[in-house]
């Protein structure tokens, strides 16, 4: 059932192009090891034109009436939400996680692009009074170029809801989805074109985190950056955008503890602590009741 | 369950179990690869459940990404809270009482960018500001609050007449 091997391309200031090297790296299907699509392998090189378009893009779209830039977000919601179930199975297949789950991810997906529509439009700024001589107001302006590199556990739901927000805040992005999960959010931005959104608008490079990953967190064109992964690359990542006095925004990953109290309602409890790994529950050392 | 997303992180996910076992927790199920991974050669393990577990452990403190649960067994309210706040993250956490005293109080205690109350997500939560307490990291997403990432205020002040 696995499909023929993708060859994909890196998405710059509209166009799918090739990475400037030419070579490809792959991403396996992680339930039967074999290889699913080829993505480009994208560099410095690569990124820097990426930046280049984020940046000519962003007069114009930061210039977007607010109310436009809500119409497209929606657009984009809803067209997610129409393509729920191929947006699933690519996912599925390109990081293994389970159908139910990545149908899950792909309404979420939508929904961030359905909520920051609501917003694009309501970003307000205060006025502060100083008496008769002055008039004194703020105003919450785009900060840039969002850069965004996403992992591979979430890649449809953590990059919608990092490239959401941006773009309705008038930001223009460069998205650096992982090695082993960049199909669905390959798909999402060419979708987002198809609904008009204005090329240069959100790019997207894919290739190794070593290469075209750190080129993008280093890189002196970005305004901000938002990272989720490990603490150990967070803080590489964090050091590189402090040369540029680049502001980041980390998720660096959580224990997530639970207390289980002895009143708990353990029907309820259980089930939710089996179906989410890496936690670590904590119980009452008197036996629960039968 | 689906499989794991590499096989290096196979490797990890039993490096964990194998240590945790050394450290003196104590095995309930699994801790082995699935016999998934044979028959369709993917990066499947199975699910696995450690109790006793000690606050020290290194299955404890750090993250491990595969599926593995950790009980830690605990007596009173302070420690309870106190074994949740030990660990160097402080991303989301979940309380799970009746006594609607204890949760407000425990939640209030808690390191941790959410608390949840007998429940976890909320459905997407992408209204929930989310983000981390210590090494979690800082900023939030979802919600309101994510714009303030993408956003710069500006000042204007006008000297009138």
């Amino acid at each position: 059932m696995t499909p023929a091997i993708q060859e994909e391309r890196l998405l710059i200031a509209g166009d799918l192009v090739p990475s400037v090297r030419g070579d490809a790296v792959e991403t396996v299907d992680p339930s039967t090891g074999q290889v699913l699509a080829r993505l480009a392998r994208g560099d410095r090189r690569d990124v820097d034109a990426a930046v280049d378009a984020a940046r000519a893009a962003l007069p114009a779209w930061r210039g977007t009436k607010p109310a436009e830039r809500a119409r497209l977000l929606n657009d984009i919601s809803r067209h997610v939400l129409g393509l729920t179930d191929e947006l699933a199975r690519l996912e599925s297949l390109d990081i293994g996680k389970p159908l139910r789950q990545a149908k899950a991810d792909a309404l979420v997906a939508a929904r961030y692009f359905e909520f920051y529509a609501g917003l694009a439009d309501k970003i307000l700024g205060t006025t502060i009074p100083l008496g008769p001589d002055y008039l004194d107001y703020t105003v919450r302006e785009p900060i840039g170029v969002s850069a965004q590199i996403v992992p591979w556990n979430y890649p449809l739901q953590i990059g919608s809801r990092g490239i959401a927000p941006a773009l309705a805040a008038g930001c223009t992005l460069v998205v650096k989805p992982a090695q082993e999960g960049s199909l669905s959010l390959l798909r999402v931005a060419r979708l987002a074109l198809d609904c008009g959104l204005p090329p240069g608008v959100l790019n997207v490079v894919t290739g190794a985190g070593t290469e075209a990953g750190a080129a993008l967190a280093s890189h002196p064109g970005i305004n901000q950056l938002t990272f989720t992964g490990s603490v150990d690359v967070g803080t590489a990542v964090m050091q590189s955008a402090a040369r540029a006095v680049v502001p980041v925004t980390l998720e660096l990953g959580g224990k997530c503890p639970n207390l289980v109290f002895p009143d708990a309602d353990l029907d309820a409890a259980v089930p939710v602590l089996l179906t989410r790994s890496s936690r670590t529950p904590v119980r009452p050392a008197r036996p629960q009741p039968a | 369950m689906g499989p794991l997303i590499s096989s290096q992180q196979l490797q990890r996910v039993s490096d964990y179990v194998a240590v945790a076992q050394e450290e003196g927790a104590e095995l309930v199920s699994g801790g082995r690869v699935a016999e998934e991974a044979e028959r369709y050669g993917g990066f499947f393990y199975c699910p696995t459940l450690f109790d006793r577990v000690s606050r020290d452990s290194r299955l404890a403190r750090e993250e491990v990404f595969g599926p593995v649960l950790a009980v830690l067994p605990f007596d009173t309210e302070d420690e309870a809270v106190s074994l949740a706040n030990s660990a160097e993250y402080g991303l989301v956490c979940g309380v799970w009482t009746r006594d609607v005293s204890r949760a407000h109080r425990v939640a209030g205690r808690l390191d941790a960018g959410q608390v949840y109350v007998n429940g976890y997500g909320a459905g997407g939560g992408v209204e929930l500001p989310f983000g981390g307490y210590k090494k979690s990291g800082f900023g939030r997403e979802k919600g309101v609050e994510a714009l303030n990432s993408y956003l710069q205020t500006k000042n204007i002040c006008i000297r009138l007449g």
